[in-house]
């Protein structure tokens, strides 16, 4: 069954949130996988390949990209979500 | 209707000019953050918090009228309309006694906010998408620390406000250094 959170599944959302700048609703939903691969894609950037194969999406990515960073999100990493999700393990 | 810096900016220097008597108006919810620079909002509403503010209802609600905003409407009002909402503590709690900023003086305008650690801990209180994203813009643009937004949900008045924006600082955790 896929629930949602399989690879492929997280990667197309994730793009989805950064893309549309939804990223605080995810957070209030707290889908923590979801905001860490939004954490991933965001810091990763836009791969160069995209300028040659999808100009469009290329763009847009790298606009998302820069909306991340002017609304505040630049300390959510990837790294700083898993800490986060490991404090919800441990009963932090 | 979407509020941007130029047109807060143009009501508050409007207001300045059409004001008689000095007022002081403690801005809080979203404007501040609009007012310093924060992408535009959909939103119509300039919250003031009563008990920070300094004014004769009499002279703002004028003031108002001159520069086309509405004073605290009760009613119905046109969703392209600005108007300014004059909050006192109900369902919204600010802290008795917290600490302000000035953001600007325009004519016998003073303009002033909480300090940005008490908006982003009343904004933990409610929790909304909008208030995440105002949350994580104080957090970054303001250099807040986790402990200092911890700090301002301690001076909340009201239990239950308090324990929910505990809750939620997961929020503001998100966006810290640590």
């Amino acid at each position: 069954m896929n629930n949602g959170n399989d690879s492929r599944t997280l990667y197309v959302n994730a793009l989805d949130a950064l893309l549309k700048g939804e990223i605080a609703k995810v957070a209030q939903e707290r889908n923590f996988m979801l905001l860490k691969e939004i954490a991933r894609l965001a810091k990763q950037d836009a791969p160069v390949d995209l300028a040659a194969t999808d100009p469009s999406l290329y763009m847009s990515w790298r606009a998302a990209v820069t909306r991340y960073h002017l609304s505040g999100w630049t300390k959510m990493t990837p790294e700083r979500v898993s800490k986060i999700m490991q404090g919800f393990d441990s009963g932090e | 209707m979407a509020l941007d810096r130029v047109k807060i900016e143009k009501i508050f220097q409007g207001l300045g000019r059409e004001l008689s008597t000095p007022t002081t108006l403690c801005i809080f919810g979203s404007s501040p953050a609009i007012f310093c620079g924060q992408p535009s909002r959909q939103t119509q509403d300039i919250d003031v918090w009563h008990a920070g503010s300094v004014y004769d209802g009499g002279s703002l609600s004028e003031a108002c009228s001159k520069v086309g905003v509405l004073y605290d409407p009760k009613g119905e009002i046109d969703p392209d309309s600005v108007y300014f909402q004059i909050v006192r503590p109900g369902i919204v709690a600010l802290p008795a006694k917290f600490e302000t900023e000035n953001l600007a003086q325009f004519g016998n305008l003073k303009l002033v906010m909480p300090a940005p650690a008490v908006i982003a801990a009343a904004k933990l209180v409610r929790a909304n998408d909008n208030d995440i994203d105002d949350i994580v813009w104080w957090m970054r643009h303001r250099n807040l620390k986790e402990q200092q937004v911890e700090q301002a949900i301690k001076d909340f008045p009201d239990n239950s406000q308090r324990d929910i924006a505990k809750e939620n600082i997961v929020f503001v955790q998100l966006v810290s250094g640590g």
